[in-house]
């Protein structure tokens, strides 16, 4: 094992022996003191000063105030995955686009709601937005950066019914 | 005879290694965190002392910046190399501890962890630790280079060109004619003979487990 801390201070521990080694690291005090040794021995060779700095201990006895650190790891699809999770999203995508371009404009599109709304009062709705001259003038300032064409549905009716507001 | 089994085998390489103990520390072994504190007080250390002379100072920097980063740790995504956001933290809290302290930094805050790195800064620590320091400092370097004079030839090529050239283990093995395992080997070796030289020091020195 302290043959594997020496390759692991030097970045050339194989992957394989990772996880096995930090674990031993973690249980040990003496194979931590072998890490600790090693550091000692490459910063005396360097001929780095401040030999005598060695502040772990300290730190880590400040740490032991703090709550455990624990970020969430990134969940990264297995290989197999990814062609479908491609494949779904292009689905996806092209669903949105065709319900864009084909839903129709009126309040056909949402039956499923209607029988609800039977006994409910119909009248125009009035907004609430206080109307400004200064207002208007953005608005009409701002008209040829509306969105027209074939995006039609939503943003469509969101223009149409601040410009009514602003009329009536 | 040559190994070309081992000669395939892949290292982690330095920043892979800081990335996967990063990762440790991120999933809650605070241990991991103790490696790294390890490996780069030191250099901390001195890029700190860029900017503060004293060394009780310093210490109480460094110790301060790596309870930031291991704060911070959650939100590190490795898309630098540890090191270097390590650096950067250290720089930032030396120069919030110069502002809040009223101090002027002892060399240019405008200073990053490159340039602090390639400073020579033997003089000004010199000047600034304490005599018992000092005479620690200079027992563990001859205590050092005295076990380097004792080892054989091969472990002390082996470290030297591993520690003071800094050259991978692939690197170490074609210079040295043999296979990569022969260099782990030798290198474990020498380091293993030092360290049993550097002990009794050490452990008349105040207690330093974690």
């Amino acid at each position: 094992m302290k043959t594997r801390i020496s390759a692991l201070m030097d970045g050339e521990l194989e992957q394989h022996e990772v996880g096995e080694t930090l674990q031993a690291l973690r249980r040990s005090e003496e194979l931590r003191a072998e890490w600790r040794d090693g550091q000692l021995i490459g910063a005396a060779l360097r001929g780095e000063r401040k030999l005598d700095l060695d502040i772990t201990a300290r730190v880590m006895s400040a740490i032991d105030m703090e709550p455990t650190v624990l970020a969430p790891a990134p969940r990264r699809p297995a290989a197999w995955q990814r062609p479908a999770l491609a494949l779904a999203a292009s689905a996806a995508g092209v669903a949105v686009v065709a319900w864009l371009a084909l839903a129709p404009g009126g309040q056909e599109g949402v039956p499923v709601a209607a029988g609800n709304l039977a006994g409910v009062k119909q009248g125009p709705v009035v907004a609430q937005t206080q109307s400004t001259p200064r207002l208007q003038e953005y608005l009409v300032a701002h008209q040829a950066y509306a969105p027209s064409g074939v995006i039609g549905g939503a943003a469509r009716n969101i223009r149409t019914v601040a410009v009514a507001g602003e009329g009536r | 005879m040559f190994n070309w089994r081992e000669q395939k085998a892949k290292p982690m390489g330095d920043r892979e290694a800081d990335r996967i103990l990063v990762e440790r520390v991120q999933s809650g072994d605070k241990q991991a965190f103790g490696l790294l504190v390890t490996k780069y007080q030191r250099k901390l250390g001195r890029l700190i002392s860029r900017m503060v002379r004293d060394s009780a100072e310093v210490e109480d920097i460094v110790q301060d910046s790596f309870i930031r980063a291991y704060r911070a740790l959650p939100g590190f995504r490795n898309d630098s190399a540890f090191y270097t956001w390590l650096y950067r933290i250290g720089i930032n809290t030396a120069k919030n501890w110069l502002v809040t302290h009223g101090r002027r930094a002892s060399a240019t805050t405008g200073v990053d962890s490159e340039e602090a790195e390639g400073y020579d800064d033997a003089e000004l620590l010199r000047d600034t630790d304490t005599p018992e320091r000092l005479l620690m400092t200079k027992q563990i370097g001859q205590t050092v280079n005295a076990a380097m004079e004792a080892l054989p030839e091969d472990l002390r090529t082996a470290i030297v060109l591993r520690e003071i050239d800094g050259l991978s283990y692939e690197e170490i093995a074609q210079v040295m004619d043999c296979p990569i395992g022969t260099v782990r080997s030798r290198i474990f070796r020498a380091r293993d003979a030092i360290s049993a030289k550097l002990k009794p020091l050490l452990d008349a020195a105040p207690d330093k487990r974690w």
